[in-house]
């Protein structure tokens, strides 16, 4: 199953690292969308699926914990999945581990430089939750599209 | 002593053994090789170079540059990201930014070990040639010059004038 992962960081080369580390893992079979700061990673996230986001710290406009907390506060609105947030930053204070996890309420957290070792090790339950949420995501899809009498279910001998 | 014999422009020594901890921990991570320290800590790049820098505001205010010559910038850039940079590309500007990044998170560790409070800035980047970054020397700028297998580097620390009394432990 194919995961839509969003890689926010603004810097351009950073982002094509992210990417290929996490194809060389092979955690997961990904479709990348990338954004150069929160904001847009924002505006990204609302009109499209996203499975799984991983996240740089410091960037302009809107860091990535300011972009995590949004995110975790329109999932509480309107009573969404939490997708797995993934911090990938050059902090690593346990201050910032901290804040990250605890008060923002990312899933994870990487420190750069990585390695694909790391990651696979890292970020596995990750992408497991992210695989287990677009599976549920895609069968209350094909519930809602399904007409009863075509589901085989109890739906279907009420109305079939 | 008298008050005058203090230089107050001076960056503190634990900044400077923070940034040699630093720059070698991060190199060993992303190039695998320790890189060795100059004798001497003179400015020598005459030629095309790219700089990545970043501020540190805190107990004592100061700023770090990662400075890279056109041959050796390219070399870093292609074991750093896994693909070739060119050294005019604005991908080359984008690595310059990460490596001084990455480093200064490890600086902002490394100080937290040493009780020094360090908040570092988002990254900026300077072309140049030469390049040039002022003042070039004095009593509040330290060079160092490192050699390694992908070549000659320099990381430029410059304190912000006459905040160093702040530091812990200091009146």
């Amino acid at each position: 199953m194919k995961l839509k992962a969003l890689v926010i960081d603004d810097s351009g080369v950073m982002r094509k690292m992210v990417m290929k580390g996490l194809t060389e893992a092979k955690l997961a079979e990904f479709e990348f969308v990338e954004a150069e700061d929160g904001q847009i990673a924002l505006d990204k996230l609302k009109a499209d699926e996203i499975d799984i986001a991983f996240v740089d710290w410091n960037m302009p406009n809107m860091t990535g914990v300011e972009f995590v907390k949004e995110v975790r506060k329109l999932e509480k609105r309107n009573c969404d999945d939490a997708i797995p947030l993934v911090m990938v930053t050059s902090e690593k204070t346990m201050g910032k581990v901290q804040e990250a996890l605890d008060e923002a309420g990312a899933d994870g957290f990487i420190s750069k430089p990585f390695t694909v070792e790391e990651m696979q090790v890292k970020l596995k339950k990750h992408t497991d939750k992210a695989q287990i949420i677009r599976s549920r995501k895609n069968r209350a899809k094909q519930g809602a599209t399904t007409p009863p009498e075509a589901t085989g279910g109890w739906l279907g001998k009420m109305f079939g | 002593m008298s008050n005058s014999a203090i230089n107050t422009d001076a960056l503190p020594p634990a900044i400077i053994d923070a940034v040699q901890a630093s720059l070698e921990k991060t190199y060993a991570a992303f190039f695998s090789e320790k890189p060795v320290l100059g004798a001497n800590g003179q400015d020598r790049h005459t030629g095309p170079c790219i700089a990545g820098i970043i501020s540190f505001l805190g107990d004592a205010p100061w700023s770090l540059a990662w400075i890279l010559s056109q041959e050796t910038a390219p070399m870093l850039a292609q074991k750093f990201a896994g693909f070739e940079i060119p050294f005019d590309s604005p991908d080359m500007g984008d690595v310059a930014g990460e490596l001084v990044n990455v480093i200064a998170g490890e600086i902002v560790a490394q100080l937290e070990k040493r009780r020094i409070k360090a908040v570092m800035s988002l990254p900026t980047i300077a072309r140049g040639s030469p390049l040039q970054l002022v003042p070039e020397s004095g009593p509040s700028i330290v060079h160092l010059e490192y050699t390694s297998r992908e070549g000659t580097f320099w990381l430029r620390l410059a304190s912000a004038k006459g905040r160093s009394a702040c530091m812990p432990g200091k009146q």
